[in-house]
């Protein structure tokens, strides 16, 4: 495992992990602070393997909404877990069992890494070691944040907050060098956020989606300049 | 979150994961159009997922410390920096800002 073709190395994959780790910390934190038994909450890192859907949960919960729409904003926002579980399903080949455990514990990080390959066997290889990176610091994170609490501290003072999309900026960067990708990636960003306000959480990222179908128009070709190092950011920067 | 609630979490997880893995992309052959407009969709949810965590915070659009830090490991990342650069100078410049009493 030494150079690949995204550039991700062994230390970067262990850099992953440990960023899924203070996520897993934080995000079970928060579900024992607002009343889940802990045994619940260690289930659920595992069998819905969804941080952002257990966090979507937690903050229509805080702001004194009912279970019932917490329920439906987690599995909104965990519902682009399916666009990815699709877009990697041709990706190499795959026994159903491997589809299984691939469609379990994708995230978007893997899933970048992965299309940043042409080789099959190197996108296989890439999507196992970011996803299985991260999928030992996300349960690993969740036990500590369910025992110990919140040891990180203040997520927002340590800016915890910007290293999830800096780490998909990372993992998805190689993958940008191409017109229809840059398309795909800005319009999507731009739709997502726009959205933001006015559409219920969760729904931005699939109708984000369909700025694939736009991507998919354009004449695939190298970018005249180097790629935007902010593609897929939507603000006004 | 009841016990009840996680098998709800957890059933419509794996619904969806398996909607996708194999009624909608287990069914499309290598060879077809739709081959290279599923291998953008990825690239739209991943970079929607980065907008939105960049530039909001629950339902509103927030330009944050948050901006600066993204922007800062943006740089790292052109400049190809080991992924735990880049991961310790979102958290640092963003914490940093904090610190000085942006938002």
């Amino acid at each position: 495992m030494s150079d690949t073709s995204s550039g991700l190395r062994t230390a970067d994959i262990l850099a992953l992990g440990a960023a899924s780790l203070a996520v897993g910390v934080t995000v079970s934190a928060v579900m024992i602070d607002i009343g889940t038994p802990s045994a619940v909450v260690m289930v659920a890192t595992v069998t819905a393997f969804s941080g952002s859907g257990e966090l979507a949960y937690a903050a229509v919960i805080l702001s004194g909404g009912s279970t019932a729409a917490a329920m439906v904003s987690a599995l909104l926002v965990s519902s682009r877990f399916g666009l990815l579980a699709m877009s990697i399903a041709n990706r190499w080949p795959m026994s159903v069992w491997e589809r299984i455990a691939a469609m379990q514990i994708s995230g978007e990080p893997a899933v970048a890494a992965a299309i940043t390959a042409r080789d099959p066997a190197v996108a296989r290889k890439l999507y196992w070691q970011v996803a299985l990176s991260m999928a030992v610091g996300w349960v690993v994170g969740s036990a500590i944040g369910v025992a110990l609490g919140n040891v990180i501290g203040d997520t927002k003072a340590i800016g915890l907050d910007a290293v999830f999309p800096a780490v998909l900026l990372g993992t998805v960067a190689a993958a940008l060098r191409s017109r229809d990708s840059a398309v795909a990636a800005i319009l999507g960003g731009v739709v997502a956020v726009v959205l933001v306000p006015i559409a219920p959480a969760g729904i931005p990222f699939l109708v984000a989606a369909l700025a694939a179908l736009v991507g998919a128009r354009v004449r695939p070709g190298p970018l005249r300049r180097r790629p935007q190092p902010g593609v897929g950011g939507g603000g006004p920067r | 979150m009841s016990w009840l609630g996680l098998l709800v979490f957890t059933v419509g997880n794996l619904i969806t994961r398996a909607l996708g893995m194999f009624a909608l992309g287990g069914r499309v052959k290598p060879d077809s159009p739709l081959t290279k407009l599923m291998a953008l969709v990825p690239i739209s949810v991943v970079a929607a997922v980065f907008a939105v965590q960049t530039f909001s915070s629950r339902d509103q659009i927030v330009l944050d410390s948050r901006v600066l830090g993204v922007a800062a490991a943006s740089l790292a990342v052109w400049r190809k920096a080991p992924m735990v650069v880049v991961v310790l100078i979102a958290a640092g410049i963003t914490g940093g800002a904090r610190a000085l009493g942006l938002p």
